[in-house]
């Protein structure tokens, strides 16, 4: 079967549940695929919620839109889009990303892979947001800043930690960091 | 497809990673790329032997320690595509395994004939 | 009842397997034909625990007192199979990884590989029977 692209429609974020019943309900080959979101902070201070529709041919279409990065909120679709909650719940945690009802206030959800938020093992944090450090390799040396050679490359840093003047030892009274400088080295990096 | 193109290497099985340190030039290359981190190199410069008469001291890098931990590899294969030397390549010997985890990191260095 | 494999079909070596994520396919797949499916505490010359996959911190807990019932039932070798039970593998840098099984019980052996391949497994097997 070859590859066909998604359709990709952008959505306001206010038409969110009225546009994706619509093109949902319009085809009755399409069927619920899957919901998540993507960070993207670096370009726009702003979350991207995606749904995506499949066929059995395989083509898809994708209904995506945008809410601001601080307290973000979006309407449910679980009333119209079965099986849509268990990803909700998931973008939610993962995101910090509030799904609501239709008048806004924010719906209750069990924790589904964290721990709740005061419990031991919480990750102190959202993990897939883009300035969400990894503690582990932000303490662990690079290997390619040992060894001796240093002197003979350029300066180079590892995808996916920030700098530690950014993150770790700033001085006291610097206020937190900018989600946007600490997010920057999560892309890869080119040589 | 289960047979490399005519003309191609034959496929090797990909049961660890072997280095040539005759074709490394510690570039550090692969030490950069691999994401899981688990490549280490040591190496100290010496001076470029045999230069022609009158030119200035040069010095070039040479490889003292090498190392991959085989408990963060991931044989995603990326050191072996990046490196521009050639030294890096899948090798079809297992890594016996051992009964210490520390002992996961091992020298990949092929014997020398 | 946790499933075990009479390797050898012969009561020499059982096999328990603790499948967590991909490794857990090697080790199906390096089961011998001859292989005899028993109740995971039946009794055998060696025992054999094979961690294979990633553990998470939820489930960690859990995989330690498997793996510690195995050693009580008699001489146990405790593998670590994959790069996950071993120190991590790929996933080290993650909040809800294990960075080894050998943090919470002791290992006897560490197999590397992202998977190994079955006859990695196998290989082994062979040697635990004849050591």
């Amino acid at each position: 079967m070859p590859d066909m692209p998604d359709a990709v429609r952008a959505v306001a974020a206010d038409d969110w549940v009225v546009e994706v019943s619509q093109v949902f309900d319009a085809d009755p080959a399409l069927s619920f695929d899957w919901l998540s979101a993507c960070d993207e902070i670096g370009q726009t201070d702003e979350f991207r919620i995606v749904v995506r529709f499949d066929r059995l041919d395989g083509s898809g279409i994708r209904l995506e839109t945008r809410v601001r990065r601080t307290d973000p909120r979006l309407a449910s679709l679980r009333e119209v889009v079965a099986g849509s909650e268990w990803p909700e719940r998931e973008t939610s945690e993962l995101f910090g990303i509030s799904f609501t009802s239709a008048a806004g206030v924010p719906l209750p959800s069990e924790p589904l892979l964290l721990p709740a938020e005061d419990a031991p093992g919480h990750p102190g944090g959202w993990p897939l947001r883009k300035d969400f450090v990894l503690g582990a390799r932000a303490v662990t040396p690079w290997p390619a800043d040992a060894g001796g050679a240093e002197d003979v490359r350029r300066r180079q840093a590892p995808a996916g930690v920030p700098d530690p003047a950014i993150w770790g030892a700033r001085p006291v009274d610097s206020g937190p960091p900018d989600p946007a400088e600490v997010a920057a080295p999560s892309g890869r990096r080119r040589r | 497809m289960t047979q490399p193109p005519e003309g191609t290497a034959p496929a090797v099985r990909h049961s660890s990673i072997a280095l040539d340190r005759g074709l490394c030039t510690s570039c550090v290359i692969c030490v950069v790329e691999c994401p899981a981190w688990c490549i280490h190199l040591t190496s100290h410069p010496e001076p470029v032997p045999d230069l022609p008469p009158g030119a200035r001291m040069r010095t070039h890098q040479v490889l003292d320690t090498f190392t991959i931990d085989y408990g963060t590899c991931l044989y995603c294969g990326i050191c072996i595509e990046e490196c521009p030397f050639d030294a890096l390549a899948w090798d079809a010997r297992l890594v016996p395994p051992p009964v210490v985890r520390a002992d996961l990191v091992t020298d990949p260095s092929r014997p020398t004939d | 009842m946790v499933r075990g494999w009479d390797w050898y079909g012969d009561g020499s070596v059982v096999l328990v397997d603790i499948p967590l994520a991909c490794c857990g396919l090697e080790v199906e797949a390096a089961i011998p034909s001859g292989a005899v499916e028993v109740d995971g505490d039946a009794p055998a010359t060696h025992r054999i625990v094979t961690v294979s996959g990633t553990v998470t911190n939820p489930v960690a807990g859990q995989v330690a007192a498997a793996v510690d019932h195995q050693r009580s039932l008699g001489p146990t070798t405790v593998v670590a199979f994959g790069a996950c039970p071993a120190a991590g593998g790929p996933y080290w840098d993650a909040y809800s990884v294990l960075k080894g099984i050998d943090q919470l019980v002791a290992v006897d052996r560490f197999v590397p590989g992202c998977p190994p391949t079955p006859f990695a497994l196998s290989a082994l097997v062979d040697e635990v029977r004849d050591a």
